[in-house]
């Protein structure tokens, strides 16, 4: 019976894949006869086996699919210069269809086939009365609604504080919002007032007025509501910071609608006036 | 060779598919010859050596290390030949089918036919040698691999590849014996 490092060592010698040592190796042999007749007889094996022809390998019967690969160049193109050729396209298309671009006057006008120019509109003085006194109308029942909204807006925010101070027997504060309420009130009136002033003017010289009278309106009110928030509110300690919150809200808004509306009033001044030099 | 299935495998890896067609082409004939002495029958090394390209298609990108590829790739042949070997068996069991007229045979010399008829026999010797034992004998003495190799590929140590080698051709010995067909060759020779 052979231990295993006798066979390994007998598989060694019979593929020769170990340490080489010729002499070592013969007398290993000479001293285990036993083994070297094992080797004899594998490699008698070994010899049969090597006897059996190698098979012919028939012709591959198959590929794997080859996708079309994109060219090379194509493949490396990164995308500026993707976004060059489809503007080119798009340039090339419109030459193709016909369609004409035209900047005039800060505008662009994009037309299939020629660009035709509109026909200038003539308006007479009478008609530009007409569509100034119909826009002024306008224009005052607007702000007036939008002072009016506000108005309730801020005198729903007051009573609410007012009786958030009263639960806390904050009478100092109290005393201020007070104030304040009736500041705004006398200040609403008057606002409609001078509005209502104005609503029988027809000349453009009254849009000006009228404008910087809405304006100086909710300066106003963001005045007075800036001097009680200085005044009561602009305390971290106080305790009602929601009433502090609610009221700084409504200011951010009328501010922001105030600037929104002067922009606006701007516009159409100056298309007013243009029309009526005209 | 090395050099070139490493560089084809690369390219292959990175989706060149004329690359994985050449790798196909480089490692066909060995993977064919390697499925034909496993299962001794044409159809079933093609299918086999089919089975495996496929299957080293699909897995291409799971091979970790490259240089792993020829062993991943014989362990993926012996794998589809034991699967092709499953499903003869199978088609044995349940065939109903009546069994085709064998072919006249080809007029061949009487010494081509001693030879072809010797060499039907040691494979089926070979055959006859179980699983790990058979295995081990294709890999070193019909496809010429390293201990090392064959130890990789089979996951095992060299010494229990060199033991089961013995074993092997202990048995192969034995085998032969019966046949009478060592002393025959020898004669032959």
């Amino acid at each position: 019976m052979k231990n295993e490092a006798e066979i390994i060592k007998l598989m060694d010698l019979l593929y020769g894949e170990g340490a080489a040592d010729a002499a070592a190796d013969q007398a290993w042999l000479q001293e285990h006869p036993e083994l070297a007749q094992e080797l004899e007889d594998l490699q008698e094996v070994r010899g049969a086996l090597q006897s059996i022809p190698v098979p012919d390998a028939p012709m591959m019967p198959w590929l794997m699919p080859t996708a079309a690969a994109p060219a090379p160049l194509i493949r490396k193109l990164s995308w500026p210069y993707w976004a060059a050729a489809s503007i080119a396209l798009v340039v090339f298309g419109f030459l193709l269809a016909k369609i004409q671009v035209r900047f005039d006057a800060g505008e662009m006008t994009i037309a299939f086939g020629k660009i035709q120019t509109p026909a200038q509109i003539q308006v007479e003085q009478p008609q530009t009365n007409a569509l100034t006194a119909a826009d002024t109308q306008a224009i005052q029942e607007l702000v007036r609604a939008e002072l009016a909204s506000h108005y309730t807006q801020l005198e729903q925010t007051i009573a609410s504080a007012q009786v958030n101070l009263r639960k806390d027997n904050d009478s100092q504060r109290l005393q201020l919002v007070n104030q304040l309420q009736s500041e705004l009130s006398a200040l609403n009136k008057q606002q409609q007032e001078e509005l209502t002033s104005l609503v029988a003017a027809t000349q453009a010289d009254n849009l000006g007025k009228m404008v910087t009278a809405m304006n100086d309106a909710h300066t106003q009110q963001q005045e007075k509501i800036k001097w009680v928030l200085q005044q009561g509110f602009i305390d971290w300690n106080i305790k009602r910071e929601k009433d502090l919150d609610r009221i700084k809200d409504e200011f951010n808004k009328v501010y922001a609608q105030v600037h929104y509306q002067r922009q606006e009033q701007d516009k159409f001044n100056r298309v007013i006036i243009q029309q009526t030099n005209n | 060779m090395e050099q070139q299935t490493e560089i084809l495998l690369r390219k292959a890896r990175e989706g060149d598919q004329h690359s994985l067609n050449l790798l196909f082409r480089v490692w066909y004939r060995r993977a064919y010859q390697m499925a034909m002495r496993y299962v001794s029958d044409e159809h079933m090394a093609r299918e086999a050596v089919q089975h495996t390209f496929m299957s080293v298609y699909q897995h291409l990108d799971q091979l970790q290390q490259t240089e792993k590829f020829v062993s991943w790739l014989y362990r993926t042949v012996i794998n589809c030949c034991h699967m092709e070997g499953r499903k003869k068996q199978r088609s044995r069991l349940t065939s109903f089918e009546v069994p085709e007229a064998r072919q006249p045979r080809a007029k061949m010399p009487d010494h081509d036919l001693q030879l072809a008829e010797r060499n039907r026999l040691l494979m089926q010797a070979v055959e006859q040698l179980p699983e790990d034992q058979r295995t081990i004998v294709i890999l070193k003495e019909l496809d010429g691999l390293k201990f090392r190799e064959i130890a990789d590929l089979l996951q095992i140590s060299e010494n229990t590849a060199k033991s089961r080698l013995y074993v092997g051709l202990k048995n192969l010995k034995q085998i032969l014996t019966q046949q009478r067909l060592i002393k025959e060759m020898y004669y032959e020779e």
